[in-house]
Formats: C-alpha cells, sequence, structure tokens
C-alpha cells in the first residue's frame, strides 16, 4: 500500500516536473522575437520599424525583445497573456491581416489594445527597465526632468506619453474631432 | 549747419513717414538684454493646441508653453518648417527659427522696447507672398484678461480657420480672434458666428483684447507702423500712438519703440506697475504673410517685478 502510494506520488511529481518543464520551454519559445516574427504579419510591419528605433540601436547595447515590451512578468500574467494571442493565431489563419493593406486597416484598434493593456497594468514591461525611483532627473534633458516629475505627481504612465516609441506613430492618425465636437473644457 | 541740415531731414522724415520718429534718448547700453528665439509655427493652432498636441493635457490645464518647451523653439521651427503634420506646404530653404535681442525700460509716463535681429537674409521669390514690406515686426500685449493668452502666447488668437490653416478650406480672409469673440469653437475654429455687438463692446470696455503694434520695414528704410487690437478680428487704429526709431547697421535690424503708459484711446492697454502682462513677438520675413512668420512662445512681462521673464527697468 505504501509502496503504490509512493509510485503515485512519484508519478505525480514526474509529470508534473514534466509539464512544468514543457511549460516553461512552451513560454520562453513563443517568447523570442524569432518566434514572433515567424508570421509574415509581423515581420514585415511592426518588426522593420522597431528596427530603426532605439529601442533596437542603441549606445548601451540593451536591447529588449517583443515579449519584455509585450508580455508582462509573472508566470500567471505570462500565460494569460498567451491565452489572449490564442486569437492572433485564428486570424492568422484567417487571413485578417496577412497584407500590408489589411495590417495598416486595423493597425489603430490593434495599437488602441496594446496601449489599453499597457496602460491598465501601470505599465509594468516600461517599468522592468525604466522605473521612476531610478532615475537621476538632473540627468535628463529640461523637458523630460519636467515632464516626469509632472507624471509621477499626477500619477501617470509610460504610455500615457510613450506611444509610437518602438513602432510607427500610429497614435496620430487617431480620427479627428469632427465639427461639431466642442473643445475639451479648459480647466484654467 | 550740419546741425540744421539734420533738424531738417529729421523734421521731413517725421513729416513724410511716421514710422522714423525718434522713440527715445535712453542709453540702452546700460539695460539687461534677453535673447528670444522666435520659430517657425507651421499650421498649429489653439485648437491643435488643445487636441493634437502631445502635451494637450497641461495646455488646458494652463500650463505655458515655455513649462515644457524652454530652449527648444530652435528644434521645433527647424523640424516644423522642413514640412509635416503641421507644414503641408513648406518653402524651401526657410530657416527654422530667428534670434531676436530685446531691451525694455520704462519712466513715468512712457514704456520702451528695443528689439535687435540679424537680418535673416533668407530671399524666395516662390514664397507665395506679394506683401509689399520684406519685413515685419509685431509686439502682441496682453494680460490674463484674454485667458488664453498667458498659457499660449499668440497661439491663443491663432484658430484653425484662419487664413491658410488647416481649417480654412475656402481659402477665406480670416485673422485672428479672441476665442471669446465666437459663439463656440470646436476642433476647426470658432467660424464666423460672433457674439453680440454688446458683448463685444463689453469686452473692449473691460480690455478683453490684446494690443498689437506692428512696424513693417523694407531694406531702402521704407517703413510703417500699425497700431491695433485683436477682439472678434484685427482692428487698426487710424493713428499709431507709439513711436517707433529703426536703424540697420549691416546685417543688424534695431527696432526702439515707445508708447505712453496710458492713453484714453479704446482698443489700448495701461501699463500699470505690479501688474503682470505676456508679450508676443512675431517676426515675419521675405515679403511673408499670414501664419508664415517666426512667433516667439509668451513671456510674462512686467514693469520692476523681477519674478516675470522680462522686466523693465525704470530709467529716468
Amino acid at each position: 500500500m505504501k509502496r503504490l502510494a509512493f509510485t503515485i506520488v512519484l508519478l505525480i511529481g514526474i509529470v508534473g516536473f514534466l509539464f512544468s518543464l514543457g511549460l516553461e520551454k512552451m513560454t520562453s519559445h513563443t517568447s523570442t522575437t524569432e518566434f514572433c516574427i515567424s508570421c509574415h504579419e509581423m515581420q514585415n510591419t511592426v518588426y522593420v520599424e522597431y528596427q530603426s528605433t532605439v529601442h533596437f540601436l542603441n549606445a548601451s547595447g540593451v536591447q529588449p525583445s517583443c515579449s519584455d515590451c509585450h508580455i508582462p512578468k509573472g508566470l500567471l500574467q505570462t500565460l494569460y497573456r498567451k491565452l489572449l494571442a490564442a486569437k492572433d493565431v485564428y486570424h492568422h489563419l484567417l487571413g485578417s491581416i496577412d497584407t500590408p493593406e489589411k495590417f495598416e486597416q486595423r493597425r489603430l484598434i490593434m495599437a488602441q489594445r496594446v496601449w489599453q493593456q499597457m496602460k491598465a497594468s501601470d505599465s509594468q514591461t516600461c517599468r522592468s527597465c525604466h522605473d521612476f525611483k531610478h532615475m537621476a532627473l538632473n540627468k535628463q534633458r529640461k523637458r523630460a526632468s519636467r515632464q516626469h516629475q509632472i507624471a509621477m505627481k499626477d500619477g501617470n504612465t509610460c504610455i500615457d506619453c510613450h506611444k509610437g516609441i518602438a513602432h510607427k506613430a500610429v497614435h496620430e492618425t487617431e480620427e479627428e474631432n469632427t465639427d461639431d465636437q466642442d473643445l475639451p473644457e479648459l480647466e484654467f | 549747419m550740419k546741425n540744421i541740415t539734420t533738424f531738417c531731414i529729421t523734421l521731413v522724415l517725421q513729416i513724410a513717414c511716421p514710422a522714423t520718429i525718434l522713440a527715445s534718448d535712453i542709453d540702452w547700453s546700460h539695460l539687461p538684454e534677453t535673447s528670444i528665439t522666435l520659430f517657425y509655427p507651421g499650421q498649429s493652432s489653439w485648437e491643435w493646441l488643445l487636441t493634437k498636441h502631445s502635451g494637450a493635457k497641461s495646455v488646458r490645464k494652463g500650463s505655458p508653453c515655455l513649462e515644457c518647451h524652454e530652449d527648444e523653439e530652435k528644434d521645433m521651427g527647424d523640424l516644423i518648417v522642413k514640412g509635416g503634420k503641421l507644414e503641408p506646404n513648406p518653402i524651401l530653404g526657410k530657416p527654422g527659427s530667428v534670434d531676436v535681442k530685446i531691451k525694455t525700460a520704462y519712466d513715468n509716463e512712457q514704456i520702451y522696447f528695443q528689439i535687435k535681429w540679424n537680418d535673416i537674409g533668407f530671399n524666395n521669390n516662390n514664397s507665395g507672398s506679394t506683401e509689399k514690406f520684406k519685413t515685419k515686426l509685431t509686439l502682441m500685449l496682453g494680460d490674463k484678461s484674454v485667458k488664453e493668452f498667458p498659457v499660449a502666447g499668440c497661439w491663443g488668437v491663432c484658430h484653425d480657420d484662419a487664413t491658410n490653416m488647416r481649417s480654412n478650406h475656402n481659402n477665406k480672409k480670416r485673422q485672428l480672434y479672441t476665442s471669446a469673440s465666437r459663439l463656440k469653437i470646436t476642433r476647426h475654429g470658432g467660424g464666423d458666428k460672433i457674439v453680440k455687438q454688446s458683448r463685444l463692446d463689453a469686452f473692449l470696455k473691460n480690455r478683453k483684447f490684446l494690443e498689437y503694434w506692428q512696424t513693417r520695414l523694407n531694406d531702402r528704410f521704407e517703413t510703417s507702423n500699425s497700431h491695433g487690437y485683436i477682439l472678434e478680428k484685427r482692428h487698426q487704429h487710424k493713428h499709431p500712438i507709439f513711436t517707433t526709431k529703426i536703424e540697420k547697421k549691416q546685417d543688424t535690424w534695431l527696432v526702439e519703440y515707445s508708447r505712453a503708459r496710458s492713453v484714453s484711446q479704446p482698443g489700448t492697454i495701461p501699463f500699470e506697475k505690479n501688474h503682470v502682462y505676456t508679450l508676443g513677438i512675431a517676426l515675419h520675413d521675405n515679403h511673408a504673410s499670414g501664419r508664415r512668420h517666426y512667433v516667439s512662445f509668451g513671456r510674462s512681462f512686467s514693469m520692476g517685478n523681477d519674478s516675470t521673464d522680462l522686466s523693465a527697468t525704470k530709467i529716468h
């Protein structure tokens, strides 16, 4: 009886270990830039744009991969993000954005989704490298220093200001106000 | 004999051309000088500042432009002038900015400004303008009575539907105006729906307008002054009540203005001690008209208050 119990526990342990190993392999493989750009939808568009930004090539040689910005840290958050990404596979098979034209048509919606996710997580992925606490404001350019102080005071998050820094500035194409809309209220 | 000749020339010039009346005999050499960079603004309007501008939120809260953009004027001008979202029709080769030096002083009766800059030297026959005068220097003066002015300077009265601006689709002539003079302002400006005349009269009476002083110059010293105020449109006084002294030494222009601090004429603002004003400077070059000019961010200005960007020095 004891032997049976031991065998079951051992089997559960082995299965659990293999599952964890597989999970780890799966998450790390699907989090590589190579995996992300294995779909031509990414390779021919956002990846090309990324290559001309400071996040790709810079003086310090630090280069975040796709997942560093787009997948939050932590197993549960990672798995949740992977689950959401299943729809990317669905749309890939469907061919929803398989041409540059189709990609551009849906681009703003896709970008807005990413901004919402980043805003909701308080730009957690940005902050794993750029933390207010470790910013030497006196070493920043005047404007950056001022803006960061305002952001700290007002509780703003990175993505509030830093849209379009690793890809095309698609936020600038957000729909214009119409003639009938009043200007935003002045607060002074 | 030489004195008589000089007197006669001065008299003739004063009669023939009021802009050449000597402004004052101030010894400017001892007064502090401030450098200001004017830059090419393209189609950045008040409405753009409140919506598409990345710092729109700060503007809505009343932060002055300089709070974020101090020392960025040259970079901004260089970026805008070459064409893009804010300039659909760039003028090839036009510089993005120009530096001016300003001094200011006052006494019991008068207020004085001295502005100096190097001639931009940009000549392009394809700028599409037929302006008679090659250069126009404009000072815009006001206080918080026009609430946009301390925040956005001249942008506070530059709207999206003004001539050659983004929302002026039918090429209608429409100049600067205050937001308060319109019934409603949208992303595309306030159009021609102007508030009732009685309200405009009240604005004029309560000095809810901006006063401008403009000096127009040509290289052969043909000059003219224009003086007026911005309310529902640009109003021009029949006779300018400021005087100017204009010089050009080699490539450097120097314009000195003086004006009585207190005048009773409607459409003028009194200059009182312990009061904070805003000053905006604009420079049109190469016969440019309308928006194709260089503009400064608004600078707070006072007589003797050192906490403002510009503080006039007491003289005499």
